[in-house]
Order: structure tokens, then C-alpha cells, then sequence
């Protein structure tokens, strides 16, 4: 063998051993990818199903319900309904979404959190589930945050042998000692809605590094984090200044070729007539701003995230719907989930 | 996810009362406090005084959804007419209770002591058969009901309706009565019922038929005709048929009052495309006009291009008016709404900057779109003065004072209900334009606000807050001038809240005001809605000295209360006690002079009788104190510790020192501090150690309120009560820190006394078993 033929047989041996090293990486330890579902009707499309499949996602979490207060008294909202019934393939990871307005009533935490317990316990007997894990969802204050951790302590106790779950916003995650830290197993820090959604000013609320770099300074949290990043796009409206309809609409193009818009901006629009857009009457003089999570974006976002130490593994797509879905093509999502 | 909504206010308050009130056992909460402030908007154009209710559902409102929701639908419709078929003769109530749903399995017998549905019969004259058959028809419809989806507690997940067989055997037997029943009133209201059960049992294709079998073509169209439509309506939306929905649904809102609610929440069009078929199945302009008035009034949408639209296709309709109060109203709502403030500089301030008062440019050039609007209708419509109130309104709104004078000038002889609207904004403009006004000004000013709001008492408590507006732009100019108790009389301070926290150098103030030798009826005006005095005004204006000297007499009262703080001030407090009529004195529910273990607040049971009235009690703690001073006697330093004590917000005989105890916060006097000094004379000349363990328990009490005292003025802005001090199953701990913080901040001195000095005594004994902070400190100290 000279030495040309031998560079070359122990280059072909490197490559091998290294894509061997790839494929047995890639196949035996795949990223651990979960999903939200956020809609009210769980259904499952084509798109969303193969997604979840070359994903092999194999953990949902489910939106169950939400809380608000009505007349003074938390009710359930918009609660959870599988018409196809649950795919059994999948943990699935109730969620419940509190508004804060709902502790800052005088409500019993204990009696809420009994209410609260029964209706998933409904459900899960309505279809048959056991989950492992409850996840619960709500912006606290410093005003509430007494009674949200009452309430999660409570459902700690009610849900023994499962755990628990709590998301977690970026100022919570970064001044932990102010905002306090909720008594649940493991969080989920929500990498998005970092701007002021309200302002018509604000270049992206939805995710802006800049913003959002600055509230990782801290690498460590109390609880292990799984992370959350969005996958979703919107418009949204503002009329006299205010902020008055956000519509969910995953392609920018749609915009740029409603002649019934004038752009005005890279993602700004301003209505020239009165007409419907996506199901929505909109008026002359609103201003629209359209908000996605670029590419680009969302992989340094993933490369800044990974420095988290308290990581617990699982990297969470906010939201599973068709039609955002096909703008993060499989592949690209995998990618991302690879680089925690 | 979803974003939070706003803070409120912290509310950390609330458990220093509900723990520390009381030592041990909580007491009830006083859950009045002296202003309920809600959300509110200045609405000088009132819709309720320029249209009827029964368009109710387009008003502008800030309220909620399901609070508009709630309002009542027009049931009353269907109880005519069903009291028509009965020609009178059953029992209207319980009718009624039957047709709205409220009636319940037992409640005739009960209250009524008939059974059920045939209560509404009882004595009634009807023939044998139409009883029976209307009672048939009436428990069929009751269960019925049970099909609709609706969940039976909020935190019931399963619906509470009937299963796939019980459904499809209810719906077999309406068909059955629908063929059998002879009778046109009920076989309508059979067939009206099967349309909804095969609507709420998932059969609307069967819906659609029974509609097209028993109402298509119909020649007179009934109330029941119209409530089947609207369901074919929702049907017809289900099943993709959207034009022809929502076609039907205008139908209903036009033609069926007591279905309007529905159709109007219903009428959503989602695209150009929906829009256009609908609109294609108009045939009058009229019905155009409704597509446009129901889109234009919906909300969040700006309406102007739908009025403009209204008017183009009939003109000066009552729809193009409601659309465009709806609009004004908005305007109204986005820019004059204060939520527990006052808008009124900020509005001053924008008239300054932007020549407006609206906030923003986007606002001013809406305003401004809708008053080129409006003054293209009022030029073509002169004597229709809806317009001239509003184009004025309009250009007052967008600062434009003198357009706005010429068009109320232009229209002197405005009849009602506009005339109001125009001397609502003649008034306001005439406040804008002066900086001070005359005695004669202020006497007109007084005048017109009371004839205006049509307020003969003249206690501006409504629900419109016109009164308000004024009100608030006369105290901003009084503030402008200096003039800090007229601003305050006219803005919302009332007497009510000062009292509250009353400060005696405004009492002094008030005296003086009273007892000026004259007064312009503004003042007096100001100083009635100030004192919430429910005197007419009329009496009032003419012959003000009377009531003027009752005014006086309970300002004297508070300065007295005030007074009795300082042990000192006891004689003053005294002789202002007793040049009071003799109605101002009121006999005591406690003696002050006992002490409790455990607080008590509300309902405790007297320990000896007290026999003062307010003037013998004071006479007798100026007594004790004299003696207590004289000659340093321990047990009555004691008991004035106790009055002082017992008069504070932590005791009984509070109503001696406070008019008004919160059950959401500390409030008026409870500052334990004289009582403590008066606890540690009396430990310091205690004859023996019994006495002293009590004394210094005492001390103890006071001492802890006095750290509440602390941290409710300490406390960080936003800290959360929630659970904070008590000890309780799911957080244990906080019971613990609160000993801690009360310790390291140096409030526990006394108990620490009490376990060192005075442990053996029988005192320490019953108090370490009775107190259960006592208890805790012993135990761990």
C-alpha cells in the first residue's frame, strides 16, 4: 500500500467511523422535540401528523382549558374536545391557561385549584388518559404570585404521582428572586412575546433577540427548563392607535399582494379602504404589522439558549398547526432541536 | 400563550385585617367601603335619551360581552302572547316562570302548592282541553331543553344533556304530539320546537325540513315564525349555506325585537365574498342599509364608512343616527374614560398642545372625518337637530369652540331630547372659555347644572356622569386659581371619604367656608355635593343658613372625634360634644375600659354593662386621666390604655374615633402608640406581678399593631397579602417568618417581658393558652 492509497484508506476509515459516529448519534439519541397544541378541537391534519412523525415527537402538549373570571368568579373557558378521540401514541401533556386577572380576585387558590383538578380529571376520564405530567400557564405578578403558588402548591398535592409543570416568561426567568419561583417539577421557559405587543411601535414582539438576549444573563434557573420556541406568525391590527385585531396568518406574501394594502414599511401595511382580510373587517387608516420568527432567528435564539444550564432536555414548538408547520419544514426544525 | 392582563392594585390590606384584627378568632369583614369606583366614560351623548330600547343591542358600550348578553330579550313577547291564547285567565307569574326557564321540579308545590306546570292554570276558567293540551305542551318543551348543550355547574365538563336513545325517543314523541295536536298556537310552537331538537340532536338537514313543512310561506308571519327562522338561520350557517344565514338573520333583527339580541351577535360576515351574496339577496335599499348598519355597529369596527353608506342608500334613517351616536360614543369612551382618576388636565393639556381634546392624531382625524360626515347630513337635514347636536358635539370634541357656538346658535329652538345635549355642551364650552367666574355666573352655573341633569336634590349620583364632567371641569379651573377647597368640593373628595382619614386642618378649613357670612350658589353647590346633604335644592338655595348650621354641626363632630387623639384636647373634644344636639350623642354598645384576650371587633358579647353615652364616657376618661396623672395609679394608666385601645381599629368600641372601619385595609385611627405609652405607665406602677402580666400583655397588643402599623406603611408597592402571618396548611412557613420579621424589626419586647419576667404568673398561664401568638413565642423562645 503506498502512502497515497493508505491517506486514502484511512481517510474512507475516518469518514466511516465519523458517519458511523453520525448515525448512531443521530438514531439512538434524536433531540427530544415536543409540541403545543393550542386549538380547543384536537384533530390532527396529514401535515401535521407527518410532522410529528419525522419529529418523532412522541410527547403533546395539549391546551385542556382555560381560566378566567366571570362575574367575580373563575370559570373554565374553551375547553379541550377530541371528536377523533386522543391518539394513544403520544404522552399527552394537559395544559391549563390561567389569566392573572383571575388571582387577583379574591380567590381561594385551594378551592380554584379543587375546581381546577376536577375538570381535568373529567376529561381524562372522558377519554381514557393518565397523563404523567400537568402543565400550567399563567403570566403571575408580583400582586398574584402568592395565590398562583398556592394554587400550583395545592395541585401538587392533588395530582400526586404525576408532575407538575409551570411556564416560565423571560422576567421571571431572569430575576428569579423577584418574581419568585413556582413550587412545580420542572418549567418552561417561553422564548417569545418578549415586546410590547400593545405598542405600534415595537419592530417584533414576538421574538426579538435583542430583547430577548438581554433577559438570559443568568445561565441557571431553580427548576429544570425545557424550552419553548414559537413556530407561529401573525398580523397584527391597530386601529386609533390601539391594538384591535390580531389575525394568525403564516405568509407574508399575502400581504404584500392585497391591493387594498400600501406598505409602508418592511412589515408594516396601512388599509387604504375598507374591506375583509382573513375573516376580519378591517378600516381604512389601520396599520398592520407582520410578526414571524425568522430562521435566522430562531438558530441563534437556539445557540444563546443552549448556553441554559438548568436545561431539562426537551425543546417545545409553539404551535402545531398546519399552516405554520409548512414554513419550518421538518428538517429545519430537527436541525434546530439538535443544536440544544 | 396568552398575555395577562393588567394589575390591579395590591391588596395586601386586606389580611391585616383579616388576620390581626383579631388575636385569634377572625372576625367578619365590613365589606363597604365608601365609594364603589367602576369603570366609566363621560357620555354627554346619552343614546338612552335619543332612541329606544329597542336597538339596545347597537349601543356603544364598555361593557362586556356577556353582560349585554344578559340583558332581558324581549321574553315578554312571547308571554303576551301566550296570554292572549289564554285569553287572560291564568296566572301571569307563574307563566312567566314556566316560559323563561325558571321553573323548577318542586316549586309549585312549594310555594304555590300546585304541581309544576299546571300552577299557571289554577282557577283559571279555560275549557278542560286546552289546559290539558297547553300543559302537555309545556312539560314537552321543558324537557326539551334538556337537549340544549349546556353544561349544568361552570365546573362541569360533561354537558348536562341527554343521551343518543333518550334524545331520539324525546324528538319521536314531539312528532307524535306535532301530528296529534289540532290547536294552530301549539301545533306552531310543536313545530318550532322539533326544528330546535333536530338542530341540537345534530340533524340539521331534518331542521331545514320540518322549517320548509311547517313555516316556508307562511302567509302571516308569527313571533314563533321568526324565533324557527332564526334557528333555520343558524342552521343554514352550519351547513355552508352563509348568504342565506345571514340573510335570514337580518330578516330576524328586523322583524323580531325579542330575537334581536341573537341576530345581532350572530351577523358576523367573515369575507368580501359572504358580504356580496348577501347583500345580492337584499331586494329594498332598506335592507341594504340594515347590512350596513349591523357591520358598522359591530364592535371594534369604525362605523363611518357604514353611515355613509346608510345615507347613501335611505338617507337620514334612525339606523344612520344610531351608527352615528355609536360613533360619537366611542369617541366619547376612548377619550374622556378615567378608571379612579380624573381625565380632566389631561384633556386641558391636549386642548393646549393639539388644539384638541382628543388624545391622539389618529383620534382628531376619525373626529374629524365623522364631523365632515355629520355636517354633510345636517346641512341636508336642517330640522332634524340629532345632527346640529352632534356636529357641535363633534367640533367641541375637536376643539373647534367657536364652529361649535355657531352651530348651537344656529339652532336655538332645539327640542327635546337634543336640547339637553345642546345645553350640556353651551355649559361646558362657557366653563373652557373663563378662567374665574362672577358671583352672577356662578349663580347661573348652579342653576343650570340642576335644571339640566334634572337632579332636584342635586346629589350628582347617576350612572350618566354628565354631572360629573361639568363638575370636574369647574374643579380643574378652581385649581388653576388656587382655590384648593372649592376644587376639592367639586372634584370626587367628599366629605364621606375625608372622613374616613380626617385631618384637622381641613376641618378647620371647612368651618371657615361654612361659616362665611355669604355664599354664590356654586358654592352652595359645591358644598352640598361635597357633604352628600340630600336636602332639595330648592330649600336649599333659598334658605341655606339652616342647612348650612347642620353642615357645621357635623364638621364640629369630626374636629371633637379628631380632638379625642390627644389625651390632652379631652376637654375641647368635651364642649364641642356637648354644644351639639342632643341627636349627635349616642350611647355606647361597649365599655371601652375592658380588656380581651382575643380582639374582638363586631358582635362581642358585652363583659360588664356600659352605661355611657359618648359625652358621659369622655367626661369619665377625662376623669380617670386626671387621677391617673395625680397620682400614678397603675390600674388606671390601665384602663385608659384600654379605652385607647378599644377605640381603635383593632377594638370594639372603634365607632368612638373611626366613622367608617375597612374590611380591605387599615383605616382612620389605628395608631395603637397612646395606648402602648399608657400600658407602660401602668406596668411601671404595677402594685404586683399579676397585675403587671396582664399590663404587659396588653402592652404586647398594642406593640404587635404597631408593627402592622410598620409594614403597611413599609410594604413594597406591589406585596402580595395572599396567606402572609397565618399559619396554614400549604405554606407553614409564612407563619414563621412573620415571627421573625415582628422580632428582628423589634416589635416582640413585650412578650419577650412577659416570658422573662412574668412566667409563673396565673395570668401568663391563661393568656400563653388563650393567645395563640403568645403561645408560639413561649414555645419557641
Amino acid at each position: 500500500m503506498n502512502y497515497k492509497a493508505g491517506m486514502h484508506t484511512a481517510r474512507t476509515i475516518l469518514l466511516f467511523f465519523f458517519m458511523f459516529f453520525l448515525l448512531f448519534s443521530c438514531s439512538d439519541s434524536p433531540p427530544r422535540t415536543g409540541f403545543y397544541y393550542w386549538k380547543s378541537t384536537f384533530q390532527l391534519t396529514k401535515t401535521e401528523q407527518q410532522a410529528l412523525d419525522t419529529l418523532s415527537v412522541k410527547r403533546l402538549y395539549v391546551k385542556f382549558l382555560d381560566v378566567d373570571v366571570e362575574n367575580g368568579r373563575p370559570v373554565p373557558r374553551a375547553p379541550a374536545r377530541f371528536p377523533e378521540g386522543v391518539p394513544e401514541n403520544y404522552d399527552i401533556v394537559p395544559c391549563v391557561f390561567i389569566t392573572n386577572r383571575t388571582f387577583q380576585g379574591k380567590q381561594n387558590p385551594d378551592v380554584l385549584a379543587e375546581q381546577a383538578w376536577g375538570y381535568l380529571q373529567q376529561i381524562n376520564r372522558r377519554y381514557g388518559l393518565e397523563p404523567q405530567e400537568y402543565q400550567f400557564d399563567c403570566d403571575w405578578s408580583p400582586s398574584t404570585r402568592e395565590a398562583y403558588f398556592a394554587f400550583l402548591h395545592r395541585m401538587g398535592r392533588l395530582s400526586r404521582g404525576a408532575s407538575l409543570s409551570a411556564t416560565i416568561r423571560l422576567h421571571q426567568y431572569r430575576y428569579p428572586d423577584q418574581a419568585g419561583v413556582p413550587p412545580v417539577d420542572k418549567g418552561t421557559l417561553m422564548y417569545y412575546n418578549m415586546g410590547d405587543i400593545e405598542d405600534v411601535e415595537e419592530p417584533n414582539s414576538l421574538l426579538n433577540n435583542q430583547k430577548g438576549f438581554a433577559y438570559l444573563a443568568n445561565t441557571e434557573y431553580p427548576l429544570p427548563l425545557d424550552v419553548a420556541l414559537p413556530i407561529f406568525s401573525w398580523a397584527l391590527v391597530y386601529r386609533l392607535g390601539s391594538l384591535a385585531v390580531i389575525i394568525n396568518l403564516a405568509d407574508q406574501k399575502v400581504l404584500d399582494t392585497e391591493p387594498r394594502l400600501e406598505k409602508i414599511g418592511k412589515v408594516a401595511y396601512q388599509v387604504k379602504e375598507n374591506f375583509y382580510f382573513e375573516g376580519h373587517y378591517l378600516n381604512e387608516g389601520d396599520l398592520l404589522r407582520f410578526e414571524q420568527p425568522e430562521r435566522q432567528s430562531l438558530e441563534k435564539a437556539a445557540r444563546r439558549l443552549r448556553k441554559i444550564k438548568s436545561k431539562s432536555g426537551y425543546i417545545l414548538f409553539f404551535h402545531l398547526d398546519e399552516q405554520f408547520i409548512q414554513k419550518y419544514p421538518p428538517g429545519f426544525l430537527r436541525d434546530l432541536a439538535g443544536r440544544f | 400563550m396568552n398575555n395577562s392582563s393588567k394589575n390591579t392594585r395590591p391588596v395586601f390590606y386586606a389580611i391585616l385585617l383579616a388576620v390581626f384584627s383579631n388575636l385569634a378568632l377572625p372576625a367578619p369583614a365590613n365589606a363597604c367601603g365608601p365609594i364603589d369606583e367602576s369603570y366609566h366614560y363621560f357620555n354627554l351623548f346619552v343614546p338612552e335619551w335619543m332612541f329606544g330600547q329597542e336597538y339596545s343591542p347597537a349601543f356603544y358600550t364598555s361593557n362586556e360581552y356577556q353582560n349585554i348578553w344578559s340583558s332581558p330579550d324581549y321574553s315578554d313577547d312571547n308571554l303576551q302572547s301566550w296570554l292572549s291564547f289564554f285569553r287572560n285567565s291564568v296566572g301571569r307569574e307563574a307563566l312567566e316562570r314556566v316560559l323563561t326557564g325558571r321553573y323548577t321540579e318542586n316549586y309549585g308545590e312549594r310555594r304555590a302548592g300546585c304541581p309544576g306546570p299546571l300552577c299557571p292554570f289554577k282557577g283559571s276558567k279555560l275549557p278542560a282541553g286546552q289546559v290539558k293540551a297547553s300543559q302537555r305542551y309545556l312539560l314537552l318543551a321543558l324537557e326539551i331543553e334538556k337537549l340544549a348543550d349546556r353544561a349544568n355547574t361552570p365546573w362541569s365538563y360533561e354537558p348536562d344533556t341527554l343521551g343518543r336513545e333518550e334524545t331520539l325517543a324525546l324528538i319521536g314523541r314531539l312528532e307524535t304530539a306535532l301530528k296529534q295536536e289540532k290547536d294552530p298556537f301549539l301545533k306552531e310552537r310543536y313545530a318550532f320546537q322539533l326544528i330546535k331538537s333536530y338542530r341540537y340532536s345534530g340533524q340539521p338537514e331534518k331542521a331545514v325540513e320540518a322549517f320548509n313543512d311547517h313555516f316556508r310561506g307562511s302567509a302571516e308571519k308569527s313571533l314563533i315564525y321568526y324565533w324557527a327562522l332564526d334557528h333555520l338561520a343558524g342552521i343554514q350557517l352550519q351547513l355552508g349555506q352563509k348568504a342565506q344565514g345571514f340573510y335570514n338573520f337580518l330578516t330576524v333583527f328586523s322583524a323580531c325585537r325579542s330575537r334581536r339580541y341573537s341576530a345581532y351577535y350572530s351577523f358576523n360576515i367573515p369575507s368580501e365574498e359572504i358580504w356580496e351574496d348577501t347583500y345580492a339577496l337584499c331586494g329594498a335599499p332598506e335592507e341594504k342599509a340594515l347590512m350596513h348598519f349591523l357591520r358598522g355597529s359591530k364592535e371594534g369596527i369604525l362605523g363611518l364608512h357604514d353611515a355613509e353608506e346608510i345615507f347613501s342608500l335611505v338617507g337620514n334613517h334612525e339606523w344612520l343616527r344610531l351608527l352615528a351616536a355609536r360613533e360619537v360614543n366611542k369617541m366619547e369612551s376612548l377619550n374622556l374614560s378615567y378608571f379612579n382618576e380624573e381625565p380632566i388636565e389631561s384633556l386641558f393639556q391636549n386642548l393646549e398642545q393639539n388644539g384638541s381634546l382628543l388624545q391622539s392624531p389618529e383620534h382628531a382625524e376619525y373626529a374629524a372625518r365623522l364631523l365632515q360626515f355629520a355636517s354633510t347630513v345636517y346641512y341636508n337635514y336642517r330640522g332634524d337637530h340629532f345632527w346640529a347636536a352632534t356636529k357641535a358635539y363633534l367640533e367641541f370634541l375637536l376643539g373647534r369652540f367657536d364652529a361649535a357656538r355657531a352651530t348651537l346658535a344656529e339652532n336655538e329652538g332645539m327640542k327635546s331630547p337634543y336640547d339637553k345635549v345642546k345645553r350640556e355642551i353651551e355649559l361646558a364650552l362657557f366653563i373652557f372659555g373663563r378662567k374665574q367666574f362672577s358671583a352672577e355666573e356662578e349663580g347661573f352655573i348652579a342653576r343650570e347644572i340642576i335644571s339640566l341633569f334634572d337632579d332636584e336634590r342635586g346629589t350628582f349620583y347617576t350612572d350618566r356622569n354628565n354631572e360629573e364632567f361639568i363638575l370636574d371641569l369647574l374643579a380643574y379651573k378652581a385649581r388653576q386659581r388656587g382655590d384648593v377647597l372649592m376644587a376639592d368640593f367639586l372634584g370626587r373628595n367628599l366629605l364621606s371619604t375625608f372622613k374616613v382619614d380626617p385631618r384637622i386642618g381641613r376641618v378647620d378649613s371647612l368651618l371657615e367656608f361654612i361659616g362665611r357670612p355669604r355664599h354664590t350658589g356654586l358654592e352652595l353647590l359645591a358644598l352640598k355635593h361635597y357633604t352628600g346633604n340630600q336636602a332639595p335644592w330648592a330649600d336649599y338655595s333659598d334658605m341655606p343658613d339652616s342647612l348650612l348650621e347642620k353642615m357645621k354641626y357635623e364638621v364640629l363632630d369630626i374636629k371633637g372625634t379628631l380632638l379625642m387623639r390627644s389625651p390632652g384636647r379631652l376637654e375641647e373634644a368635651l364642649d364641642i360634644f356637648e354644644s351639639l344636639p342632643a341627636g349627635y350623642d349616642f350611647p355606647l354598645e361597649h365599655n371601652p375600659f375592658n380588656m380581651r384576650i382575643n380582639d374582638c371587633v363586631w358582635d362581642c358579647p358585652p363583659r360588664t354593662s356600659a352605661s355611657f353615652t359618648r359625652i358621659t364616657f369622655v367626661r369619665k376618661l377625662i376623669e380617670i386621666r386626671d387621677i391617673a396623672r395625680n397620682s400614678n395609679s397603675a390600674v388606671d394608666y390601665y384602663l385608659l390604655g384600654n379605652a385607647y385601645y378599644n377605640m381603635s381599629y383593632f377594638g370594639p368600641a372603634y365607632y368612638l374615633m373611626n366613622y367608617f372601619r375597612s374590611g380591605a385595609y387599615y383605616s382612620g385611627y389605628w395608631d395603637n402608640t397612646q395606648a402602648l405609652e399608657y400600658y407602660q405607665q401602668a406596668i411601671r406602677y404595677a402594685p404586683g406581678e399579676e397585675e403587671a402580666a396582664r399590663y404587659c400583655f396588653m402592652a404586647a397588643k398594642a406593640e404587635q399593631n404597631l408593627f402592622f402599623k410598620y409594614m403597611a406603611e413599609n410594604r413594597p408597592p406591589d406585596e402580595y397579602w395572599w396567606g402572609k402571618y397565618t399559619i396554614d396548611e400549604w405554606d407553614p412557613e409564612a407563619y414563621a417568618r412573620f415571627q421573625e420579621d415582628i422580632s428582628r424589626l423589634g416589635y416582640r419586647k413585650y412578650f419577650g417581658r412577659l416570658c422573662n419576667e412574668y412566667k409563673d404568673t396565673d395570668f401568663f398561664q391563661r393568656a400563653a393558652r388563650e393567645c395563640k401568638y403568645l403561645e408560639y413565642y413561649a414555645r419557641r423562645n
